[in-house]
C-alpha cells in the first residue's frame, strides 16, 4: 500500500484527486450526451426519389443541401462532374435542409420536391442552380420557380398546387429534422459511406482520395470553376 | 468583481466547447478550414483537442480549480482567437459569422474581435489581482 502511494505521490494532493475527478466526470458527461444525441440519428434513412448513379457503386453521397447557398450550388457542379467521369462508381442521394436565413429556399424546395413527384427533379434542380443569383435577389421568386417549371415541361398549375400543400411543408421540415438530428449545421454537408464531411473542398479531397483522382484533375476541376 | 469575471469567462469557454464538443467535430473543422490558416491533418487534429481545452478550462474557471494557470491559458486562447480572426479581417476571407458558439450564437468576427480584445484586456488585469480572483473558488478552499 505504502509502495503504491511513493509511485504515485500526486494522488495524495486532495487538490489533484478533485482535478482527475472534474476531468472524469466532465468526459462522461460529454459521452453521455453525445451516445444519447447521436445514438438515434444512425438508424434513420429516409429514401426519396432524388437519387443518381449506381445503386450498387463503392461510393455512396448523401448530400443535405439547401437550394440558396451558393456553395451548395459550386458543390452540385463539381459532383456534376465527377458523375458523369465515375457514373458507375458514386451513387448521389439529394436531402433538403432548407436554411432558415434564405428567405427563397424553403419555397425553391417546394418546387424541387414537386418536381421529383413528375419525375423531373434533376432537370429542374440543374436549372434551379443554374439560376440562383438570378432568383436570389428577387422580391418573389415564385414567378421565376413556374418559368423554371415550364422550361422542364411540367404543368405549372398542377405544380403549384403541389406547392401549396401544408403537408409539403411539414415533410420538408421533417426532412430538414433528420438533418439536424445527424448533426448538420450547416450546408452543404455530405456522408460519403457514411461518414461526414462539411464543406465543398472536404468533400471533394475525400472522393479524390477514395477514387484514386490524382492532383492535376483537381486543378482543372478549380479552372472550370473559375470560368 | 474578480470572480465574477473569472466565472463569466469560464461558462463562455464551457458554452462554447460544450457546443462544440456535442455536435460532430465536422462542423468545427468546416469553421477552422474557413480560417485558411491551419495545414491539412493539423486542423483535424485541431478540431478534436480544442474543444476539450476550451471545455475543461471553462470548467475550471468557474470552479476555481488552478485559477492561476487557468487564466493564462485563457489569455493564451484570446490571443489566438484575436490574431486568427485578425487575419480573417485583413485576408477579406468569406466569414459572415466567427463560428465561436456553433449555432448557439452568431457573432460578426468584427463584433467577436472586439470582444474577445476586451476579455484580453480583463482577463490580463485579472492576472494581476489573483488573490481577488480566487475568492469563492476551490482554490480558496484547499489554500485553508
Amino acid at each position: 500500500m505504502s509502495l503504491k502511494k511513493d509511485r504515485f505521490p500526486m494522488t495524495q494532493s486532495p487538490k489533484l484527486r478533485i482535478t482527475l475527478l472534474i476531468i472524469f466526470l466532465a468526459v462522461l458527461c460529454v459521452s453521455g450526451v453525445k451516445y444519447f444525441m447521436w445514438n438515434k440519428a444512425k438508424a434513420v434513412n429516409v429514401a426519396t426519389a432524388r437519387q443518381k448513379g449506381n445503386p450498387q457503386a463503392p461510393v455512396k453521397i448523401v448530400e443535405y443541401m439547401d437550394l440558396q447557398c451558393p456553395a451548395c450550388a459550386y458543390g452540385a457542379l463539381q459532383l456534376h462532374k465527377y458523375l458523369d467521369q465515375y457514373p458507375d462508381k458514386i451513387y448521389l442521394e439529394i436531402k433538403f435542409f432548407p436554411l432558415g436565413g434564405h428567405r427563397h429556399s424553403l419555397t425553391a424546395t417546394k418546387f424541387a420536391h414537386c418536381a421529383a413527384n413528375e419525375g423531373k427533379f434533376w432537370p429542374f434542380f440543374e436549372l434551379v442552380l443554374q439560376d440562383q443569383r438570378k432568383w436570389s435577389d428577387l422580391m418573389d421568386a415564385q414567378p421565376a420557380f413556374v418559368e423554371m417549371i415550364k422550361a422542364v415541361e411540367l404543368n405549372p398549375d398542377k405544380i403549384i398546387a403541389c406547392t401549396s400543400k401544408d403537408e409539403l411543408r411539414l415533410k420538408i421540415l421533417a426532412e430538414k429534422d433528420v438533418g439536424v438530428s445527424l448533426g448538420i449545421q450547416s450546408t452543404p454537408t455530405y456522408f460519403i459511406n457514411g461518414v461526414m464531411f462539411v464543406g465543398v473542398k472536404p468533400m471533394l479531397d475525400e472522393l479524390d482520395r477514395i477514387l484514386g483522382v490524382k492532383k492535376e484533375s483537381l486543378s482543372i476541376a478549380t479552372e472550370n470553376k473559375a470560368q | 468583481m474578480f470572480p465574477f469575471l473569472r466565472i463569466l469567462i469560464g461558462l463562455l469557454f464551457v458554452v462554447s466547447g460544450g457546443e462544440k464538443l456535442i455536435w460532430p467535430y465536422q462542423n468545427f473543422l468546416y469553421v477552422l478550414q474557413s480560417y485558411e490558416i491551419l495545414p491539412f491533418g493539423v486542423d483535424v487534429f485541431v478540431a478534436h483537442v480544442f474543444p476539450w481545452i476550451e471545455f475543461t478550462t471553462g470548467l475550471f474557471l468557474i470552479l476555481g480549480l488552478w485559477s492561476h494557470q487557468m487564466i493564462k491559458i485563457a489569455l493564451c486562447m484570446f490571443a489566438i482567437f484575436i490574431l486568427v480572426i485578425a487575419q480573417a479581417l485583413l485576408r477579406h476571407l468569406p466569414i459572415d459569422e466567427c463560428g465561436c458558439f456553433g449555432q448557439l450564437i452568431s457573432l460578426k468576427p468584427q463584433h467577436t474581435l472586439v470582444m474577445d480584445s476586451v476579455f484580453f484586456l480583463m482577463l490580463f488585469w485579472a492576472l494581476r489581482h489573483i488573490k481577488q480572483v480566487e475568492r469563492f473558488s476551490l482554490d480558496g478552499y484547499f489554500r485553508k
